[in-house]
């Protein structure tokens, strides 16, 4: 129990402690824990070989997967190669083998984990920074940013309203904030296109004006504009409502037009909340798959987000390349909520 | 103070009404999207498609796992909830951390981890459960854990902060008057949570019917066996069977609909 | 049943609530547990309640004798009033006054009609007979707090503990309450303690005071001991106004005024303010001030005064008192003392003083 910081008459801490740290450990930490690991051992996944020709080492080495070792004939690391044979692997079997048969020598455990380190870092580089991974990060980054920059002026347009305004209805639309959130995503995917494919409603009036949306980022933007609207909504709502109308009619008691009022006192005050916002939606986008496929048109380096290229990489069984990119897009978002939570918690020290 | 109160009402009209626009652009537009698409062709043929059997044994899968998730992050978020929000221990901060973990991660990453820890050829433990029969990834099992994953911190996500915001008191007391541990959480506690409660689990529920990314990674997509409806609609609309497709998202929809209105009566009373 | 705490020790981490405690509480007795907030009343309180594990040093609690410091809060069978009153906000009144009662063993519950009699009859003792269906949020401060208490007698309890049971509310409830409260102990006479941090409060209900300091128990004894002799400078600085005048030891004698030099041991003089007397011309043994200002409205006559160091004065007097010789601002007068302690860092200390 010393676990505990106070001890406490209340009866079950052990037990919901345990399970706690048993479930969180098998549901959260030792899968993601996968990412990392196998991002770490990218490197280990083939084995340095030493070349041997006419029984004489060399001095070549072959980096080789163990699916391709079948029919090498191969001799544990250190082995003697001067006698006449020697006992190598083959099919699986050890067999003792003349010498001059010999293909290969193991590795010893130091030759085999500083190469697995060195290659490591190149190889991981190059699947998670190679050019076709770096356009698809280009465009799930700005398409998220500019989703929620303009959900910033939407979701700020709303929360005033229905903070602020009479409107008939007003518990209607305040619920209706919450769709994305309850609709299924891929279910909106296909909503999206269909409303802005070339021959959807909003489409073709987009057609017309020579404005392709389907299959392109602005698509893509579109799709994360609907599913991160209720973040900047439902945040900015609890904000206005604490500020009351008070400095803005302050405000503009002292001559500030109504602009002025806004650009000088409400924006800066309610800036945390709009921060919040803009970050949960920009972070949602970031991962969003559903919504997306189905017009992003996923076109490798132009309309191809990161999500979709770790489910292709995942289809071609390039499973180190499809953890590579995860891993990536992870560490971003974890950045982004770990650096709103420290810019609160450093505005006001109060913990919660 | 006359032309102030006027600009302010042709202020407030512009805004309300631009707000409603953007409401009904943004969001209601794509559901009505859905609906007219799915009775495009008439409510019998959306009835026949609802009624195929892929759709079917689709829609038997998506009720199997909400019927699993659904109860099982319950009693789990209340018992993680007790844990961390009633008592104060070392770690507390890292574990309220790990429960915000699954909504920083895109559903594809929370699908792609459990193929490298169960995948059945390259995961962690996937040879070893292979050679004893198991298969936990490309399955219907696959299906529930991915769901149980991005599902999980709705209840207690709910729960902390509410029971926290009440403290022990009550529970003390309960102690005090003679009450054993049990009757204290069923007399006591869960009537105080129960709102909370229920606004978690209805959050779970929708989420647990629509999850898709994670999903459709670990699925396999064997058709009418591991294919959840929301799957089951990308099949569908990929293979052009867009009443088909439209009539499945219909039926999801309706189901987002019953969710946010569950949600605002629960809201209310919380 | 009597209540015994011995050698109570309390630590929160490093920072020692409670040093050494032992305290004896005849059965039937009122006590109050008195003294300012962190000085560790309420953390005793709950050690006794078993709301609170105190440090396992060997210090007990005994009901009647009989160690309960293993027992469970949920069979020991104390009937606890908590501060903010902890009532359950999903019950009506008269479930939470029933609570006790059905969540007993089957076998020693008593039937449903039992319930509901020992329930009507617990409201009807704290006068809330006709609000049983009400629920809390339409109740009165001063109601709740009586919702509470009658929760707490409902399980029988064999002592009574309440966590400064008035302390949320405003100053004429409290007044009323705590005299009710009184005439409750003396109706159904189980031994109780409350704590408060509220002396008058305490004087006035308690049949047993214990002032609590810093974690210490610094005296224990009837309102009037604790009053008229208080064994540390705390104890009579707490309970009631004092004045306080600082002068020194000297040949075994202790110092006050101009002759004090300010190098020597440090000596106090604590004197209250109806325990003067005033006089017109000097006088042996008197302390030379100023009248500033005589507050004559009121059951008492408050004459402020201010002394050669500067230092404010009070003098109580009553208005029969005031009327023989009154005095007025700006005049230049004397104050005898005619009863005074004087401690010696802190504790009493009895010898020859001049002034």
């Amino acid at each position: 129990m010393a676990i505990l910081k106070e001890r406490s008459i209340l009866p079950g801490f052990r037990w919901s402690f345990a399970a706690t740290v048993v479930w969180l450990g098998l549901l959260v930490l030792l899968p993601l824990s996968t990412l990392v690991v196998n991002s770490l051992t990218i490197g280990f996944e083939e084995t340095p070989y030493h070349v041997v020709s006419d029984g004489k080492l060399t001095g070549e080495i072959v980096y080789l997967h163990d699916r391709d070792l079948d029919d090498k004939a191969v001799a544990p690391a250190g082995s003697d190669l001067s006698g006449e044979s020697v006992n190598a692997i083959i099919y699986g079997e050890v067999e003792e083998i003349p010498v001059e048969e010999l293909e290969l020598v193991a590795p010893t455990r130091g030759e085999r984990f500083w190469a697995g380190v060195w290659r490591g870092v190149p190889q991981f580089i190059e699947k998670a920074f190679n050019e076709r991974v770096l356009a698809s990060l280009r465009v799930t980054f700005s398409t998220a940013f500019f989703a929620a920059i303009l959900n910033l002026f939407l979701g700020g347009i709303i929360a005033y309203a229905l903070v602020r305004i009479k409107i008939p209805g007003k518990k209607v639309l305040d619920s209706l904030i919450d769709l994305p959130f309850a609709m299924p995503t891929a279910i909106c995917g296909i909503a999206m296109v269909t409303m802005y494919a070339p021959n959807g409603p909003v489409g073709a009036l987009a057609a017309k004006a020579g404005i392709k949306i389907a299959f392109t980022p602005l698509g893509i933007t579109l799709a994360l504009l609907f599913i991160g609207l209720p973040f900047v909504v439902r945040a900015l709502q609890p904000a206005l409502l604490d500020l009351g109308t008070e400095l803005e009619d302050a405000a503009m008691s002292l001559g500030a037009s109504r602009f002025t009022a806004w650009r000088r006192v409400i924006v800066p005050t309610i800036a945390p909340a709009l921060l919040t916002g803009f970050t949960l939606a920009f972070a949602r986008g970031l991962g969003e798959y559903g919504t997306v496929i189905f017009i992003a048109g996923n076109t490798p380096m132009k309309t191809e987000i990161s999500s979709l290229l770790i489910v292709t990489q995942l289809e071609q069984f390039d499973y180190a390349g499809a953890t590579a990119i995860a891993l990536t897009m992870l560490t971003a978002s974890l950045a982004l909520i770990f650096g709103i939570n420290k810019f609160f918690t450093n505005r006001h020290k109060s913990l919660k | 103070m006359e032309s102030n109160s006027s600009t302010r009402r042709v202020f407030h009209i512009v805004t309300g009404t631009l707000a409603v626009a953007i409401i009904g652009f943004v969001l209601v537009l794509p559901l009505g999207i859905i609906l007219k698409e799915a009775f495009s062709k008439g409510v019998g043929a959306w009835w026949e498609a609802l009624s195929d059997a892929d759709t079917l044994s689709a829609i038997k899968l998506t009720l199997l796992t909400t019927a699993i998730v659904v109860p099982v992050n319950t009693v789990m978020g209340v018992v993680m909830a007790w844990a961390i929000a009633k008592f104060e221990f070392k770690g507390r901060t890292f574990l309220v951390s790990l429960i915000d973990l699954p909504f920083a991660v895109s559903p594809i990453v929370a699908g792609l981890v459990f193929i490298l820890l169960l995948g059945p050829r390259n995961g962690w433990f996937g040879p070893w459960l292979d050679a004893h029969g198991v298969r936990l990834v490309f399955s219907t099992a696959g299906v529930i854990i991915a769901t149980l994953f991005v599902t999980f911190p709705f209840v207690v996500r709910e729960l902390i902060p509410l029971m926290r915001e009440q403290g022990s008191a009550e529970e003390q007391a309960a102690l005090s008057l003679g009450a054993k541990p049990w009757k204290m959480f069923w007399r006591v506690t869960l009537p105080n949570i129960r709102w909370g409660l229920l606004y978690g689990v209805i959050l779970t529920l929708a989420r647990s019917v629509g999850e898709f990314g994670a999903v459709s990674v670990v699925s396999g997509h064997i058709r009418g066996e591991t294919n959840t409806l929301p799957l089951h609609v990308e099949i569908l609309y990929n293979e052009y069977s867009f009443t088909a497709a439209f009539a499945a998202a219909s039926a999801l929809s309706l189901v987002a609909v019953v969710t946010i209105i569950a949600k605002s009566i629960v809201e209310k009373r919380k | 049943m009597s209540i015994e705490i011995k050698h109570i020790n309390k630590h929160f981490g490093d920072f020692h609530a409670l040093h050494d405690v032992s305290l004896t509480i005849p059965t039937g007795k009122l006590v109050a547990i008195l003294g300012p907030s962190g000085c560790g009343k309420t953390t005793l309180l709950r050690i006794v309640a078993g709301l609170e594990s105190a440090d396992a040093d060997g210090g007990d609690v005994l009901f009647d004798g009989e160690s309960t410091i293993a027992t469970p809060v949920n069979r020991r069978r104390v009937g606890f009033v908590f501060q903010h009153y902890a009532l359950f906000r999903q019950m009506t009144v008269a479930e939470n006054v029933a609570f006790g009662l059905t969540v007993k063993p089957k076998a020693d519950r008593p039937s449903k009609a039992e319930i509901k009699a020992k329930v009507e009859e617990l409201l009807d003792l704290v006068q809330l007979s006709h609000l049983g269906a009400r629920y809390l949020d339409e109740l009165s401060g001063g109601q709740r707090q009586r919702v509470a208490l009658a929760r707490a007698l409902a399980i029988a309890p064999k002592v009574l503990l309440l966590d400064e049971p008035f302390g949320a509310l405003d100053a004429q409830v409290r007044a009323s309450l705590r005299r009710w409260l009184r005439h409750l102990h003396d109706t159904i006479n189980v031994t109780s303690i409350f704590v408060t941090h509220d002396q008058e409060e305490a004087l006035e209900v308690a049949d047993q005071v214990v002032v609590m300091n810093k974690g210490r128990l610094e005296q224990s004894g009837s309102p009037n001991e604790l009053f008229t002799q208080p064994k540390s400078e705390f104890v009579m600085n707490f309970l009631g106004e004092v004045n306080i005048f600082h002068g020194r030891f000297e040949n075994g004698q202790a110092v006050f005024g101009a002759k004090a030099a300010a190098d020597s041991a440090h000596a106090k003089m604590l004197v209250r303010p109806h325990d003067f007397k005033i006089a017109r011309t000097p006088e042996a043994g008197g302390i030379s001030a100023q009248v500033v200002r005589v507050l004559t409205a009121g059951s008492i006559v408050k004459i402020e005064l201010s002394d050669d160091t500067k230092q404010t004065l009070y003098v109580h007097q009553s208005h029969a008192e005031f009327d023989k010789n009154p005095v007025k601002a700006d005049e230049q007068v004397w104050l005898i003392p005619t009863s005074q302690r004087i401690f010696r860092n802190g504790e009493d200390w009895n010898g020859d003083y001049i002034i």
